[in-house]
């Protein structure tokens, strides 16, 4: 049976662009370990531990 | 009849009069350049008096990162130079215990440093463009000069001894520097005691024999920090001035965007 698409099927991807954001930051900056740090601590370790700690 | 026709040869001649520089040569006389544009990588060199350079906008044109000085002045008092368009030296114009020269109207493009002073005195830089790497000029050991840039302004420590930007009064005669201006007598100046006005020969001797090593040290020290400090391009793989175009980036994000839907529904499935 064919689901009609939720306004939620449209939100869930914008969470994907601060990743984008920050790869363009980096692209157009080029490498610097302060920028590295910042994005690792921002999206690889605070977005999970929201997700995770959120509803405790 | 053949008094006009050799008349017109010869005044031919007189026109034709302009020379072509040769990579590596020394130039000793005034001369102006045929208008072209010519590869010296070795550059030339002027080591005598009165010597007028004018290149008629002629371009002349190193390796980068190869050829180190466009145009070699050494031991010389009156140097002029006009209408050149020196680019792609590590230095493009070098002055050596050069003294009371003109340099104007010339362009430097794309050189590492645009001038270098070393050990000249009261010599008149104007009117002329710079797009140089790293610094538009460079002093060493030189005093009472005027430079002054067509194009940007200069900021930079020999500007004390020097007058940058705008033409200022300096008192030339100033014990202790090791120079005696053709102004100066021993009454007013210490370094003129024991020696006539100073010819380029003898200051070249005078100053090599004199300047205290401590004092020449502490200059080159100052000198590197400058060129370290206002190094433009950072060490290293940055690129700091690739601006990616809007349209471009918001061609990322809608491509990114996508990706991510068709992403979501894919992982949903599963």
């Amino acid at each position: 049976m064919k689901k009609r698409l939720g306004w939620q099927d449209f939100v869930r991807p914008l969470a994907v662009m601060p990743f984008g954001f920050w790869g363009m930051y980096w692209f157009e900056h080029g490498f610097s370990w302060i920028i590295a740090i910042i994005g690792i601590v921002l999206f690889f370790v605070a977005l999970p531990l929201l997700v995770v700690w959120w509803d405790q | 009849m053949k008094r006009l026709l050799l008349f017109i040869l010869v005044s031919q001649l007189a026109f034709a009069q302009c020379v072509e520089p040769i990579d590596g040569s020394v130039i000793k006389e005034s001369v102006i350049f045929c208008v072209d544009t010519y590869d010296i990588p070795n550059g030339i060199s002027i080591s005598a008096d009165n010597v007028q350079i004018d290149c008629a906008t002629s371009v002349l044109r190193g390796i980068l990162g190869q050829s180190e000085i466009g145009i070699r002045v050494e031991n010389a008092k009156n140097f002029t130079l006009r209408n050149c368009n020196l680019m792609t030296f590590n230095q493009g114009l070098y002055l050596k215990n050069v003294t009371h020269s003109l340099i104007e109207d010339n362009a430097f493009l794309k050189n590492r440093v645009g001038i270098r002073l070393l050990e000249s005195y009261e010599n008149v830089m104007q009117d002329n463009s710079d797009k140089s790497y790293q610094v538009p000029v460079s002093a060493i050991s030189s005093k009472f000069n005027i430079v002054m840039l067509g194009n940007r302004d200069i900021e930079r420590s020999f500007c004390e001894v020097n007058a940058c930007n705008e033409y200022r009064d300096m008192n030339v005669c100033v014990s202790g520097d090791f120079y005696c201006s053709d102004r100066c007598n021993s009454g007013n100046d210490d370094d003129c005691v024991g020696a006539t006005p100073a010819t380029a020969d003898e200051i070249t001797g005078s100053v090599v024999e004199k300047v205290d090593v401590e004092t020449r040290i502490a200059e080159l020290e100052q000198e590197v920090k400058e060129i370290v400090a206002q190094k433009e391009v950072p060490a290293g793989p940055v690129r700091a001035d690739s601006s990616v175009p809007l349209g471009a980036k918001l061609l990322f994000y809608a491509a990114l965007y996508f990706v991510a839907f068709i992403a979501s529904f894919l992982f949903k499935k599963k």
